[in-house]
């Protein structure tokens, strides 16, 4: 499949999330120093301990980014199965190898620990992606689609819930609930699903007394100063404090042990005690920029595949963030789940970053298609969509021989072949791509591109022609 | 296997846009509503939200000034600060849950023998489950604290507090009086001196952490405390365990109800000893009723001074140029002013009787007579100027006025109160003010304002206190000549020698009043008895009567002026104080190295 050349990696996808985790060691140094002082006699330890997960992540992502994504379909179902078979294993695992803070969730052998949920997390999104994009029309019946993917994702949030970990078995419900509904699942489905995934999440939080106490404490946190109230009440005093322009950084007078999990869970409340209303609000429009970028990836992917895993990764790293930030604005009940790439955490940042490494690899690898070409023929055109084409219209008028103005396209003698071949490839910086040529016949071609392929699929070499083989070929010498 | 890792699928899904755009929607909406939240929470809540954070961690605490050290006029402490411990309990901290039901039970008998409270009395502070903290017990010796710091209970707390000690115990503690568990003065001086000791308490605000450790982000503003003064008192330690203890032994061997002895500096009048019958342990203040911490007899027991008031109704008299030294009454026994009044207490006469006389014999029928001499005016004048009817203003709570039945005052005044009041019925005195009305008769005339505290310091500046002659109210004469009426009285009187050297000089003794024989030997000491009837509450006497003695000494440069008062003795005229007294004037001339004239002992008081 590597039949064409894998582009730059989305930039600003890469700068907001070195930009984030950057950002992050600075709060998490400024929310753990004194407790790490406190408890480690060094203001640094904690500190010291994520930026080498940070480095190491950021490691793992560019590693994640040079990889095909596409070459994970051939894992998707072991994926599932050594996820399962984890997940299992926590479940009947002694305690002393499992327990942490009151929960199963670790397989703790020696120094090395991992949580299986996290794990889980990508097994869902690359085993429903790959499922759900080979599946077609089929996942709109209930017996082919909606049943057995829901037996799926129940054995996998059910094993999750058991733990008990109520917060990462909602995140991966959602991812699979996200990747389901962009796949093309009737909406009567989804309507069923959601309203039984409602009663059970409702049963889940009735049958434990610690759930049901959250949501009386969240519905009103100062009346319980003591049971549960404590950290949402001291949450919201850090963003109390914060106003407008916050106290400064380095200032939070609630990271002094008033605030508990300061620099992991709740460190979004000492961003907006020390960075105000303003920083908060940067961090969430930072995410909110994540999600555009990440689900712009994938509406423009040509591989269902690409585009389900970017759904389901942008919808991982975006919902996370956003419950986390909701835990701490006490706007729903409390759970614990950390904030990507900021709050404290080896395991965690690693994965998050192998996630983001991931999206960013379906905005190398994956086929695009342009901005103005549309799959959905029912969906109106937006604006957006409407622009490039006036403008292209416009520059084409301009540029009398109608070829794109990148330099290096614009002035070769190749053949048509080879341009529509690399023609994908002019969405090598995502903005960029609305400068399409004009000539009405090369669109068509380009449109037509996933059927001319899906009809050479029975070829044995790469699914792409003589011709293109040659191209391609010759295109390496050229890089080399 | 090999169906799944076909590179492409066979049904592509027709991926729609809008439902990417509408998962996207959903995120901004979810987004926007955290944005929302934040601006409620961050912009406008930002003043009650950070007032209410302030208010945690903003804290203004108070620091306690040292309390004042009550020390005596050589130095002792009587008074002083350590730190105990208050047992706390944080009952939420206590789990009563299902892995230990019982652990309020079993803490609550640990604790018991500890603390000295009943365990179910415990177990119910231990339950009371809507407070943070609840105090179990304070003041704990250092051994208990230590016990109760090795169980490790972690819903257990010590916290050290400021606690008021007396080393000295029982010792002068009506003079020094309690200060209670909040450190607030009570009574005696601790009471009346309390501001004076407390001092001013400063403060502190700074920023803590949740384990209260200062967290200095912002400075801390501290307001230092002013401590409180050390105030040295006049109490001489020695004269004071020497009324202490003879006042003790009076009270055993003569089965005395009560009573007090009270020493004053003649000159200057500055307490040197009172001791009274009312003894307790101020470290334990609260194991005794109040009225006996709270009482001071010295100061509060208001009684009739009896025959003791003779003296001053003739150096009233004297003072008023009403009679003379040499002036003579009839005195056949008894006297008609009123029905059934008024006769000596043996009814026997003794004409002429000279005011010399009066004491000697304690003669009701003289002095009421020399009384009437002096008149209303001039003897009521006396009165407010010998400070009768008035407190005297000593630094110490609980003082009594006495009472006077002034004729411009008084209702239905006639002129049998001024009768009775010349041999001391019908006038109430406490001890103190009758003291320092004798000690102006001792020092040649000056009634000088009666004073406790000699010193007091406050950072590192000292103010003695300095003697203060209120006014001058008798001339020098007059005093000297009813200093040596009562010195006659006492070497001669039956009553004085009947306990002390009646067996060994008998054959010596003059009842005419020439030469007796000294009641101290090697001093002149001024003395009259008084024995007073105690009104019973409903209009009339009880049986039993308060024996009384005060006097001077010696009286050619007097030193102290000593009151010994005995309530109910055993024996009813109540001379069983005379010994007392004179045994309190030897101690006290021995401690003080006063020189003894030779010339005054007599040769049957030598041989011991």
């Amino acid at each position: 499949m590597n039949d064409r050349v894998p582009r730059k990696p989305d930039g600003m996808l890469l700068a907001l999330v070195v930009g984030l985790v950057a950002f992050g060691l600075v709060m998490v140094y400024s929310s753990s120093f004194y407790v790490a002082y406190a408890e480690y006699d060094s203001s640094v330890y904690w500190v010291l301990r994520q930026t080498m997960w940070a480095i190491a992540g950021v490691v793992a992502m560019f590693i994640t980014m040079q990889f095909d994504y596409r070459k994970l379909r051939r894992f998707s179902l072991p994926l599932m199965a050594l996820t399962l078979f984890l997940l299992l294993l926590v479940l009947l695992l002694p305690e002393h190898i499992t327990k942490v803070n009151g929960a199963s969730r670790w397989i703790n052998i020696g120094p090395i620990g991992m949580q299986p949920s996290e794990v889980a997390k990508f097994a869902a999104i690359i085993y429903f992606a790959d499922w759900l994009s080979r599946r077609g029309s089929k996942i709109r019946q209930f017996v082919t689609g909606l049943l057995p993917f829901g037996i799926m994702l129940g054995l996998l949030a059910g094993l999750v819930l058991l733990q008990p970990n109520m917060s990462t078995t909602i995140v991966i419900v959602v991812i699979s609930a996200a990747i389901l509904f962009t796949s093309g699942a009737s909406l009567t489905h989804l309507g069923i699903a959601a309203s039984i995934t409602t009663l059970v999440g409702w049963t889940a939080i009735q049958s434990a007394g610690y759930r049901a106490l959250r949501v009386l404490v969240w519905q009103d946190p100062f009346s319980y100063p003591r049971d549960g109230g404590y950290q949402p009440i001291h949450a919201l005093y850090a963003l109390g404090s914060g106003g407008w322009t916050g106290v400064g950084l380095g200032q939070s007078r609630q990271k002094f042990f008033w605030l508990p999990f300061a620099h992991t869970d709740a460190i979004y409340a000492v961003i907006g005690e020390e960075l105000g209303m303003i920083g908060a609000g940067l961090v969430l429009a930072a995410f909110i920029m994540l999600a555009i970028r990440g689900f712009r990836i994938a509406s423009r992917s040509l591989d269902p595949f690409g585009a389900l895993i970017a759904v389901g990764v942008t919808t991982w790293l975006v919902v996370q963030a956003l419950i986390n930030i909701a835990v701490v604005t006490t706007v729903i009940p409390f759970t614990g789940i950390t904030l990507p790439f900021i709050s404290y955490g080896g395991s965690s940042l690693m994965m998050t970053m192998i996630a983001a490494g991931l999206l960013l690899s379906v905005t190398r690898y994956a086929p695009l298609k342009r901005a103005e070409e549309q799959t959905n023929e029912r969906s109106i055109p937006t604006i957006g969509q409407l622009r490039p084409r006036v403008v292209a219209a416009a520059d084409a008028v301009r540029r009398w021989h109608g070829r794109p103005r990148v330099p290096g396209f614009g002035r070769s003698q190749r053949s048509e072949e080879a341009q529509r071949a690399s023609s994908f490839a002019i969405g090598n910086s995502l903005g960029g791509t609305w400068r399409k040529p004009a000539d009405e016949s090369k669109r068509l071609i380009a449109w037509r591109k996933p059927k001319q392929r899906k009809t050479l699929v029975s070829q044995p070499i790469n699914g792409s022609t003589a011709r293109e083989r040659i191209e391609q070929r010759r295109r390496n010498q050229r890089q080399r | 296997m090999a169906a799944r890792t076909a590179p492409t699928p066979q049904h592509q899904p027709l991926l729609s846009r809008w439902r990417i755009n509408a998962i996207l929607l959903i995120c901004v909406v979810f987004a926007l509503a955290n944005a929302h939240k934040l601006f409620e929470v961050q912009v406008q809540r930002h003043d009650q939200l950070s007032g209410l954070a302030q208010s945690e961690f903003r804290q203004n605490r108070t620091i306690q000034p040292a309390r004042g050290i009550i020390r005596d006029s050589t130095g002792g402490v009587l008074a002083m600060n350590v730190d105990r411990d208050v047992l706390g309990v944080a009952p939420p901290l206590i789990d009563d849950d299902v892995a230990d039901p019982n652990e309020s039970d079993r803490l609550a008998l640990l604790l018991s023998p500890l603390i000295g409270k009943a365990p179910s009395e415990i177990k119910q502070l231990l339950q009371t489950k809507d407070r943070e903290y609840v105090v179990l017990a304070r003041r704990l010796t250092p051994e208990v604290s230590e016990q109760i710091r090795a169980l490790k209970n972690t819903a257990l707390s010590l916290t050290p507090e400021p606690v008021r000690v007396y080393p000295k115990g029982m010792f002068a503690a009506n003079i020094v009086g309690v200060a209670n568990y909040e450190n607030v003065g009570i009574s005696g001086v601790e009471g009346y001196n309390n501001s004076l000791l407390a001092g001013v308490a400063g403060s502190l605000e700074a920023e803590i952490d949740s384990a209260a450790n200062s967290i200095w982000i912002d400075p801390p503003t501290v307001q230092e405390p002013r401590d409180g003064a050390d105030i040295t008192l006049t109490i001489d330690p020695t004269a004071q365990h020497i009324a202490e203890e003879e006042l003790q032994n009076a009270l055993i061997n003569h089965g005395a109800s009560g009573g007090s002895i009270t020493v004053m500096d003649s000159k200057t009048g500055a307490i040197l000893a009172m001791a009274t019958s009312n003894k307790f342990d101020p470290n334990r203040y609260t194991e005794y009723q109040p009225e006996i911490y709270n009482k001071n007899g010295a100061i509060t027991d208001q009684y009739e001074p009896g025959s003791t008031f003779k003296p001053i109704n003739l150096a009233i008299g004297l003072q008023a140029k009403a009679f003379t030294v040499n002036s003579v009454v009839d005195d056949p026994g008894f006297i008609a002013r009123a029905p059934g009044c008024c006769a000596n207490f043996d009814s026997n006469g003794h004409s002429p009787m000279t005011p010399e006389n009066v004491i000697l014999y304690s003669s009701n029928v003289g002095a009421l007579q020399y009384a009437e001499m002096a008149g209303e005016e001039g003897f009521y004048q006396g009165l407010r100027d010998f400070g009768y009817g008035q407190p005297t203003g000593i630094e110490l709570g609980g003082e009594e006025a006495g009472i006077v039945q002034w004729p411009d005052t008084t209702a239905d005044w006639r002129p049998i109160v001024l009768s009775t009041n010349g041999y001391g019925q019908g006038i109430a005195v406490t001890p103190l003010q009758h003291l320092r009305a004798m000690s102006a008769i001792a020092n040649g005339g000056n009634l000088m304002q009666p004073y406790i505290i000699q010193e007091w310091c406050e950072r590192g500046e000292c103010h003695k206190v300095e003697p203060k002659v209120l006014r001058t109210i008798i001339d020098d004469n007059v005093a000297m000549d009813v200093a040596k009426m009562m010195v006659r009285a006492a070497n001669n009187n039956y009553a004085f020698q009947e306990d002390m050297w009646w067996k060994q000089c008998s054959a010596y003794y003059d009842r005419q009043g020439n030469g007796g024989v000294p009641l101290v030997p090697g001093y002149n000491i001024a003395a009259k008895t008084g024995t007073s009837s105690i009104p019973d509450g409903r209009g009339g006497y009880e049986n039993a009567t308060i024996g009384s003695v005060m006097g001077f000494g010696p009286i050619e440069d007097s030193r102290f002026t000593v009151l010994v008062k005995l309530d109910r003795t055993q024996e009813i005229w109540g001379t069983k104080a005379i010994p007392v007294y004179a045994a309190v004037f030897k101690r006290l001339l021995t401690h003080y190295q006063v020189p003894p004239n030779p010339e005054l002992v007599h040769e049957c008081q030598i041989e011991q």
